[in-house]
C-alpha cells in the first residue's frame, strides 16, 4: 500500500506482516500497521474485516500467529492485557470497560486505586480518587459527579469516563472500539471533543468503526481492512470524504478478488 | 434542601434492616411488655445471634465476590468437632493455643473451597455443595458421640460470657467492615463480584481474589464454630445445624445482592439482628418449632421482596440525582 505515513520518526507502534488464523479463516493476512505518537487513526471496515482481531492483538486479548510488533522501535510480545496496559495502551471496549454498579470515581481508578499510609497500613485514598476524578471529568466537560453510578451515565459519558482513565494514567495509545455506536449526534460530538483532548495531550488514538463519517472530522489517517487484508492506508489530507467512499468500494472488490485467488471462502 | 432529603432517604434504605429490627422489637415489646425492655433481654438477644452473625459475615463475603458458599454451616460443625476431638486428646494444650485451633482449621477448610473455585474455576454452587457433604459426613466420622466429652479450657469457652462475646464480635465486625471498604483487596473483591470480566481485564486476578475470599469465609466460619462452642459450652455435632439458610437470609435482608458486588458486612449483621429479634419474639409467643421453620421460609422470601423494593426505590432516587 502507499507508504503514506513515513514521517522520519519512530512509530509508537508498528506491526509487521501480521497473520492470524481462526480455524480455516484467515482473519489477518500479512497486515502492516503503524501509528505515530499523537496521531489519530480511523480503522475502518465491515464486520469481519479483521479490525477487531487487529486491536485485540494490541490489547493482549489474543495473540498473532505470525508477524512482529514493535513498541517505540523495540520488538515486544503482548501476551496479556496486563502487559498491554503496562506499555501504555488503554483499550476501551464497548461493553466490558466499566462496571455498572460502581461509581464513576471507582471506575476511573479500577484496579489501580491510590493508597495512603496510616501507620503500617495502606488504605485506599478515597479523597484523592474523588478529587482527581472531578478534575478529569471537568477537563472533558462531562457533567457527571465522581459519586454517580456508571449505570446512570449516557453512552457518551461512559466513553468519557474511559478516556479520562487513559488521560490520568498517561496512556500513550487509546483504542476506542466503535465509540459512536448507539450514540446520538450530541454523543458523537462529545467523542470528537475527547479526540481533540487526547490530541492535545499527545496521546495517539485508534478509532475502530464502520461509520467512517463519524470519525472523519477527527482522524488524521484512515486504514481500511477487508477480508483480513489492508486495502487502504491514506492521510486524510489526500482523501476527501467522497474519495473515501469510492476507495472503499474499490477496495472491497480488490479484497474479493484477492480472497478468491488465495482460495478463501 | 432536596439533596438533604434525598441523602436521608438513601441512609434509611441502606440501613433498612436496622430500622426493621427496631420496629419488630418495639412491636413485640409493646404487646408483651415489661421483660422485653430489660437490658438482660437485649443482651441475651444479641448474644444468641453472635455465632450466626459470624456465619452471616462468612456468607456475605462469598456473596459479595459473586460466589455462594453452601458449606458454611456444615463446616462450622466440622471445625467445632474436630477441634474438640483434638483438644480432648491433648489436654495439655493451653487455652490461648486452643482458641487458635478452630480458626486454623476453618481457614484450611476455606482454602479447600477457594482452591477449587479460584485457581481451578469450578462452579461455586457445586463445589460448596460437595464440601457441605464432605464436612457433614466427616463430622460424624470423627466423633462417635453427639458431644465431645472433654473439659474444654476456660479461655476456649470465652464466648459464653455475653459481654465478652458481644465486644469481641463487634471488633471482628469492625475489622471486616474496614477491610472491605478501605483496602484494595476489599475493593477488588467487590469488583470481582460486580463485574468479573471487566475486573479481570483491568488486571484484577480473579482466581487469587476468589481463593482469598473463601479463605476469609473459612476463617469466619472457624470463629463461628468457636463462638457456638462457647455459647452452648460444649462441642456438639448439631451446633450449627440448619443455620445455612438463616445465614443467607440475614445477608439478603441486610442488603447483600445475590449477584455480587453489592452490600456491606455491617448491614448484613443488621439482618442477623433482625432475625434474632423475630426469633426471640416467636419464642416469647410460644410458637411451635414447626411453625418457626415455616416462618423462616416466609422470612427468606420476605427478604427477597424487601431487597427488590429497596433496590427499586434506590434506583429511582439515584437516577434523578441532583447533579
Amino acid at each position: 500500500m502507499s507508504a503514506s505515513s513515513d514521517r522520519g520518526e519512530t512509530p509508537l507502534v508498528e506491526m509487521r506482516n501480521l497473520h492470524k488464523f481462526y480455524e480455516r479463516v484467515h482473519a489477518l493476512n500479512d497486515v502492516n500497521f503503524k501509528i505515530y505518537p499523537g496521531e489519530a487513526v480511523g480503522l475502518i471496515g465491515e464486520n469481519g474485516a479483521g479490525k477487531s482481531t487487529l486491536i485485540k492483538i494490541l490489547a493482549g486479548v489474543i495473540r498473532n500467529d505470525k508477524g512482529e510488533i514493535f513498541w517505540k522501535g523495540e520488538r515486544v510480545e503482548i501476551p496479556s492485557v496486563d502487559v498491554s496496559r503496562r506499555l501504555g495502551i488503554e483499550t476501551v471496549f464497548q461493553e466490558a470497560t466499566l462496571i455498572d454498579i460502581f461509581n464513576v470515581g471507582q471506575n476511573i481508578f479500577l484496579g489501580r486505586e491510590p493508597t495512603k499510609r496510616l501507620g503500617p497500613i495502606r488504605h485506599v485514598d478515597y479523597r484523592r480518587m474523588n478529587e482527581t476524578s472531578a478534575v478529569l471529568l471537568k477537563e472533558l466537560r462531562l457533567r457527571v459527579t465522581p459519586d454517580r453510578e456508571v449505570r446512570f451515565c449516557s453512552g457518551g459519558e461512559r466513553q468519557g469516563i474511559a478516556v479520562s482513565r487513559a488521560m490520568h494514567f498517561k496512556a500513550n495509545l487509546v483504542i476506542l472500539d466503535e465509540p459512536t455506536r448507539g450514540l446520538s449526534i450530541m454523543g458523537v460530538e462529545q467523542i470528537w471533543k475527547f479526540a481533540r483532548k487526547l490530541k492535545e495531550e499527545k496521546i495517539a488514538c485508534i478509532f475502530i468503526t464502520h461509520q467512517f463519517h463519524d470519525v472523519y472530522p477527527v482522524a488524521d489517517r484512515f486504514v481500511m481492512l477487508a477480508r483480513g487484508i489492508k486495502v487502504l492506508d491514506k492521510e486524510k489530507k489526500d482523501l476527501s470524504i467522497q474519495d473515501l467512499e469510492a476507495e472503499m468500494l474499490r477496495a472491497y472488490e480488490k479484497a474479493e478478488q484477492l480472497a478468491s485467488k488465495s482460495g478463501q471462502r | 434542601m432536596k439533596k438533604r432529603a434525598q441523602s436521608f432517604q438513601l441512609f434509611f434504605l441502606e440501613n433498612l434492616a436496622w430500622f426493621l429490627a427496631l420496629f419488630f422489637y418495639i412491636s413485640f415489646a409493646a404487646v408483651k411488655g415489661g421483660a422485653m425492655f430489660s437490658l438482660e433481654f437485649i443482651l441475651f438477644m444479641i448474644h444468641s445471634v453472635v455465632p450466626l452473625g459470624l456465619l452471616v459475615m462468612a456468607e456475605t463475603i462469598a456473596l459479595l465476590s459473586g460466589n455462594l458458599d453452601l458449606s458454611i454451616a456444615a463446616m462450622a460443625g466440622f471445625v467445632a468437632i474436630s477441634s474438640g476431638v483434638i483438644l480432648a486428646a491433648n489436654r495439655a494444650i493451653p487455652g490461648y493455643v486452643a482458641v487458635l485451633l478452630p480458626i486454623a482449621i476453618g481457614i484450611l477448610c476455606g482454602c479447600l473451597n477457594g482452591f477449587l473455585i479460584g485457581p481451578l474455576k469450578f462452579n461455586p454452587f457445586l463445589v460448596t455443595l460437595g464440601t457441605l457433604m464432605i464436612f457433614d459426613g466427616g463430622t460424624f466420622m470423627i466423633s462417635k458421640s453427639d458431644v465431645v466429652a472433654t473439659v474444654l479450657p476456660d479461655l476456649y469457652l470465652f464466648a459464653g460470657d455475653p459481654y465478652v462475646a458481644i465486644v469481641t464480635f463487634l471488633a471482628i465486625l469492625a475489622f471486616f467492615a474496614v477491610l472491605m471498604k478501605y483496602t484494595r483487596f476489599g475493593l477488588h473483591l467487590y469488583y470481582a463480584g460486580g463485574g468479573p470480566v471487566t475486573a479481570s481485564m483491568m488486571g484484577i486476578n480473579l482466581g487469587r481474589t476468589y481463593f482469598a475470599t473463601f479463605a476469609l469465609s473459612g476463617l469466619l466460619t472457624g470463629l463461628a464454630a468457636l463462638y457456638y462452642t462457647g455459647y452452648i459450652h460444649t462441642a456438639a455435632i448439631t451446633l450449627a445445624d440448619g443455620s445455612l439458610f438463616p445465614a443467607l437470609a440475614g445477608a439478603v435482608i441486610g442488603g447483600v445482592s445475590l449477584s455480587g458486588g453489592r452490600g456491606a458486612v455491617q448491614n448484613a449483621f443488621a439482618g442477623t439482628v433482625l432475625l434474632g429479634v423475630i426469633e426471640a419474639g416467636l419464642s416469647m409467643f410460644a410458637i411451635s418449632s414447626e411453625a418457626r421453620i415455616v416462618s423462616y421460609g416466609v422470612m427468606v422470601i420476605g427478604a427477597i421482596v424487601v431487597n427488590r423494593v429497596r433496590d427499586d426505590v434506590r434506583d429511582r432516587l439515584l437516577r434523578y440525582a441532583p447533579r
